[in-house]
């Protein structure tokens, strides 16, 4: 028995040895597809990182970031979770169907930041009053979708925060308010189940308003499949084994375009190999991209400045518009009054989601 | 460095233990020394020198003390004695409560004197305590002196009890300290512990403590039972994530051959508060009683110093817990509690059912805890009106939070009683089912526990450590 015992004990010693020696002797990774973030690596060994404990943080990081059989323990731990009950996993809904949604509550919105970036977005309107401004903000899915969230699911007040947003910028400039034809078209699978950002569906039901809206010509658009195993950003916070993957369809674009700034292409063919497949749209942000059309309806040069939902939606405009602007102001250093006098720009659209909007902390720039 | 954390688990707990096993015999407990040195220098290197500090002067102190005794100088002997307190308590006091006192007196006088800013050193609210009961025991002529100042360092610097208790006294363990014979049967014994007291601090403290995190996020805004559910989830917290940290400890100390006093007896089944402090945190109150209660006269004398005597071990209790007026007011409200239950509480509760004794205790403790986890006293207002009502009865805060976590909340209900326990000692030690079923169930659990705990702390950000206060 003692003899057992002790080989036991020389086991379980060896075991949790044996691991920790792991940790250090197999290949470590860079980057984790499945958590969509870079990996911590081994910290330069430096005296005054020691003596401030600063170098046993990055350790531990490393430690924890390259630890063997990392990815399938981090699915095993949000299965355990889901089922003890768990309905939110690091801040996302599991909710019904296989759709995840952000959880956003109250406390997260900042309605006087919101205020504030409407009265910029407002007054950047008023100053360029003789030309047609128009704002989208992209419901979020987690509204659109309220059926399918885990009963009583708290969630921030998205009508409330609309009627902030007509209170402060109807009459200046056009506000396309999307929920209604979202909440009709919800069952339609207008957004990912695994990623925050709206399918070709979303986007072209809120182009087909724009449309209508603006009174530019509506054109109707033939779509293919990009990829069928797509597993967006809230999967990387969840890491459910068992979730399933989502299509990711792009509409097909006839007319040739001139594309610069970017990668150079509207579509990226190199992302179906990528982790983040969204960035298929453009390879992803950046601050100017602008989107030339030969055959386009003429309907004059748009200035975009939006976040990552436009992506998807630009490919609709470009049978319109003779020129696309993109900016996102995270990346964009330019000044936004010389671009407009430089493009000669006829239109303006804001296109956010509505939470990144809220959030943003920019729009002081378009002052500039 | 945690128990509970990838680097301790699968880096310095392996190497401490084959190290310190491969190691002669004659020069483990210096292995065991270093290796805690190394732990305690992990975070705060710079504290190193405090602690080796602390080490020397109560080692001479010891010394000084054990041998003005013997050549009947009880005065120089005395004299000693009293500075070898005043530097542990001088330096608890220095880095502890300078910065709680220097804003206290900012705030009487409105003066503007500076706060320090000193980190906490590792576990010094624990070691300290532990030093001194060396040097009074020795003052009283209770154990020997330590004459070897490796095993006297290993002794404060132990690293399974540093940063979170047990409590141990010197006389506890001083047999082991000086001969260590280590079994395979106490080892094995020892990593059960171990894996029981992970499988609660990062299972349940760590997952029950997220919900508290997120629901006293609402702050104001409580309903009835968000405020509740928040009062269940951090007293569900305290006590898995404390009493897991202990058999942490108690498992580890087994692993290197020590037997450390139990910290925890299923404290929320007591009948009474009196019952409470008798299996909560069992060391430190202990160690108040045998060191400030007694000494003072404990209830051997009349009533007024009687209520003195408790009054003064209940402030010291609850400022030992933190540097802060919340604290002082946890230790003094149970100080009301107890006068009341000594003076007829108990007597009554004796007489009234069981039931009723534990109902009675637990919204005592409860209560508590609401003082306990609230940043200042004005909170501990701010949450009561919210359990008593402010906001209404339920939202869907509380209702989500109730049904994505009843399962949980279910579980941990059952592991504070001792049925768990009493389960898997009738089922593995009673040789029910033989010993080779035994060993095979209490593998595959070791290595569940171990395995889903694994999992947790890779797969989350959640994992903070209670005690940084302390």
């Amino acid at each position: 028995m003692e003899k057992v015992c002790r080989a036991a004990a020389l086991m379980f010693f060896l075991v949790l040895g044996t691991v920790g020696i792991l940790i250090f002797v197999l290949p470590h990774r860079a980057f984790s597809d499945m958590e969509n973030r870079a990996l911590s690596q081994f910290p330069e060994l430096t005296w005054e990182k020691l003596v401030s404990g600063e170098w046993q943080t990055e350790f531990e990081n490393f430690v924890s970031d390259q630890f063997v059989g990392r990815d399938l323990l981090c699915g095993l731990s949000s299965s355990a979770k889901l089922l003890a009950g768990a309905r939110d996993i690091s801040e996302v809904y599991i909710c019904s169907d296989g759709y995840l949604c952000e959880m956003i509550t109250d406390g997260d919105i900042d309605e006087d930041k919101l205020s504030e970036n409407l009265s910029s977005v407002a007054g950047f309107a008023e100053k360029y009053s003789e030309l047609n401004t128009s704002v989208i903000l992209v419901p979020p899915a987690e509204y659109v979708l309220k059926d399918k969230l885990p009963p009583f699911a708290p969630e921030y007040d998205v009508d409330g925060l609309f009627e902030l947003i007509h209170a402060q910028l109807d009459g200046k400039l056009s506000v396309i308010d999307l929920r209604e034809s979202f909440a009709g078209h919800s069952e339609e699978g207008l957004f990912y189940k695994t990623d925050h950002h709206w399918t070709f569906r979303g986007a072209n039901l809120a182009y087909s308003q724009y449309c209508s809206v603006t009174g530019i010509q509506e054109f109707a658009f033939e779509h293919r499949m990009v990829t069928d195993d797509f597993l967006g950003t809230l999967y990387s916070k969840t890491l459910n084994p068992l979730q399933e993957s989502d299509e990711i369809w792009a509409p097909v674009i006839s007319g040739e375009l001139v594309t610069t700034g970017g990668i150079g292409h509207v579509y990226d063919e190199s992302a179906k190999d990528r982790k983040d497949k969204y960035t298929y749209f453009f390879g992803g942000n950046e601050g100017l991209i602008t989107v030339e059309s030969r055959e386009s309806a003429g309907a004059g040069t748009l200035l975009l400045i939006k976040d990552s939902f436009a992506n998807s939606f630009v490919p609709y405009l470009t049978e319109n518009y003779d020129k696309i602007v993109m900016v996102d102001l995270r990346y964009f250093s330019g000044r936004i009054s010389q671009l407009v006098e430089d493009e000669d720009v006829s239109d303006i659209l804001f296109l956010y989601g509505t939470e990144s909007f809220a959030q943003a902390n920019h729009f002081n720039r378009l002052a500039l | 460095m945690v128990f509970s954390s990838l680097p301790f688990l699968f880096l310095f707990l392996p190497l401490s233990a084959l190290l310190y096993y491969a190691a002669p015999i004659k020069l483990r407990c210096f292995v065991l020394l270093a290796v805690s040195l190394l732990f305690f220098a992990w975070g705060e290197s710079k504290y190193l020198f405090l602690m080796l500090f602390t080490v020397s002067a109560d080692y001479a102190a010891g010394l000084a003390v054990h041998g003005f005794i013997k050549k009947q100088k009880r005065r120089s002997a005395k004299v000693v004695f009293v500075v070898a307190i005043a530097i542990n308590l001088g330096l608890l006091a220095l880095f502890k409560y300078a910065d709680f006192i220097i804003d206290t007196v900012n705030g009487v006088f409105s003066s503007r004197l500076s706060p320090l800013g000193l980190a906490l050193p590792l576990g010094i609210s624990f070691y300290t305590f532990q030093a001194m009961s060396y040097v009074i025991d020795v003052y009283r002529g209770k154990c020997e002196p330590q004459r070897n100042y490796i095993k006297f360092a290993m002794y404060i610097a132990l690293f399974p009890q540093l940063i979170a208790g047990p409590i141990v006294r010197y006389t506890d363990i001083a047999g082991r300290i000086d001969e260590r014979s280590t079994h395979g049967q106490e080892m094995v014994l020892g990593i059960r512990r171990f894996a029981v007291g992970l499988g609660k601090k990062v299972l349940l403290a760590n997952t029950v403590g997220a919900l508290y995190e997120t629901l006293s996020s609402y702050g104001e805004e409580m309903t009835v039972l968000t405020a509740l559910l928040a009062a269940v989830a951090y007293t569900f917290q305290i006590y898995f994530d404390f009493s897991g940290y202990s058999d942490m400890a108690i498992g580890l100390g087994h692993m290197f051959g020590f037997d450390f006093p139990e910290n925890f007896k299923y404290p929320y089944e007591a009948v009474s508060i009196t019952d409470f402090w008798r299996r909560w945190h069992i060391t430190l109150s202990s160690f108040f009683k045998e060191y400030v209660y007694i000494p003072l006269g404990g209830s051997r004398c009349g009533p007024a110093r009687r209520t003195f005597n408790l009054f003064v071990v209940w402030l010291l209790t609850g400022i030992w817990h933190g540097a802060g007026w919340t604290f002082a007011v946890w230790g003094l409200y149970f100080f009301a509690i107890l006068s009341l239950e000594k003076a007829f509480l108990l007597k009554w509760l004796g007489k009234a059912p069981r039931f009723i004794g534990r109902v009675y205790s637990l919204a005592l403790i409860v209560m508590g805890w609401i003082i306990f986890s609230s940043e200042s006293l004005s909170d501990v207002g701010v949450f009561l009106n919210c359990l008593f009502g402010a906001n209404g009865f339920a939202d869907d805060v509380s209702l989500y939070y109730l049904f994505t976590n009843i399962l949980p909340l279910l579980v941990m209900t059952v592991g504070v009683t001792h049925i768990p326990s009493k389960i898997s000692t009738r089922l593995l030690d009673s040789g029910k089912i033989g010993r080779k079923a035994s060993a095979a169930i209490q593998t595959a659990g070791v290595a569940v526990i171990l395995i889903m705990s694994t999992a947790f702390i890779a797969g989350d950000t959640y994992n903070p450590f209670l005690y940084f206060r302390f």
